[in-house]
């Protein structure tokens, strides 16, 4: 199984790095998901948008990744917001309760204009 | 899902080392046999949620070693579903002060399962761990 199970591609839009995801989020490639936003941390970024809108899957592996940059981020004053508008996504977001805990947007121009 | 006692009908397995990357494979046979036998796609994509979550269970119970097998039967009206393999897991998940990003996911992961498929049973069998559901074929 090649890499290009999940593409990663990092662009800026204003104060935001945006983290555009396509791909499937699971077992095996959530890890590359929490690498990334660990990166962009540590380069110094304390807005993240992590734009989801290409993703045809996600269980709770790749939730974990997003935890797990959002509390990395909260220890540093900053923030971690989704785009999402899929159903698959939304619905294991909402089974387990982060739909409360992410601001989910429905397109990145609306994440980073609010 | 006992062996044996449907010994008539069809049943589509197929057996995988427990290794993450092989997960994907898993979700798309199942989903395709689903999709042959008519289920909708909310339910293939809750079906796929699931045995992403079970493999995921079974896997890091198993340390990433041995295999792990996907059997799909389809009887009245239902495809019963089953993810056996890797270790036994235990019964109660002991309870510790800081979660280690393992005991996380797998807290997790049965949480999902649970909540799409309430009568999901994980049990204990001679191979290792049993996750085990069924889908609803929609003719």
């Amino acid at each position: 199984m090649s890499p290009i199970d999940l593409l990663l591609e990092t662009r800026d839009e204003g104060d935001w790095a945006v983290l555009e995801v396509k791909g499937e989020v699971d077992i095996y490639t959530a890890p590359r998901l929490r690498e990334r936003l660990i990166d962009l941390v540590e380069a110094g970024r304390r807005k993240v948008l992590v734009d989801l809108q290409g993703v045809g899957f996600m269980d709770s592996t790749g939730l974990g990744s997003l935890v797990s940059g959002l509390k990395r981020l909260r220890e540093d004053d900053g923030e971690l917001a989704l785009v999402c508008t899929r159903d698959p996504v939304l619905k294991i977001l909402t089974i387990t309760g982060l739909d409360k805990v992410f601001a989910i947007h429905g397109s990145v121009e609306a994440a980073t204009a609010s | 899902m006992d062996e044996g006692q449907d010994s008539g009908s069809e049943r589509f397995v197929l057996d995988f080392p427990s290794a993450p990357v092989w997960v994907g494979t898993a979700r798309l046979f199942a989903s395709s046999i689903a999709r042959k036998l008519g289920c909708s796609e909310e339910t293939i994509e809750e079906m796929k949620l699931a045995i992403s979550e079970s493999c995921g269970i079974l896997i890091r119970a198993s340390g990433h070693e041995g295999m792990l097998r996907l059997v799909l039967v389809p009887r009245n009206g239902r495809l019963g579903i089953e993810v056996r393999g890797g270790r036994s897991l235990p019964e109660h998940v002991p309870e510790v002060e800081t979660p280690t990003p393992q005991s996380f996911a797998s807290a997790a992961a049965i949480d999902v399962l649970q909540s799409l498929f309430p009568d999901a049973e994980i049990l204990g069998v001679s191979e290792g761990s049993r996750v085990s559901f069924d889908v609803l074929i929609e003719e």
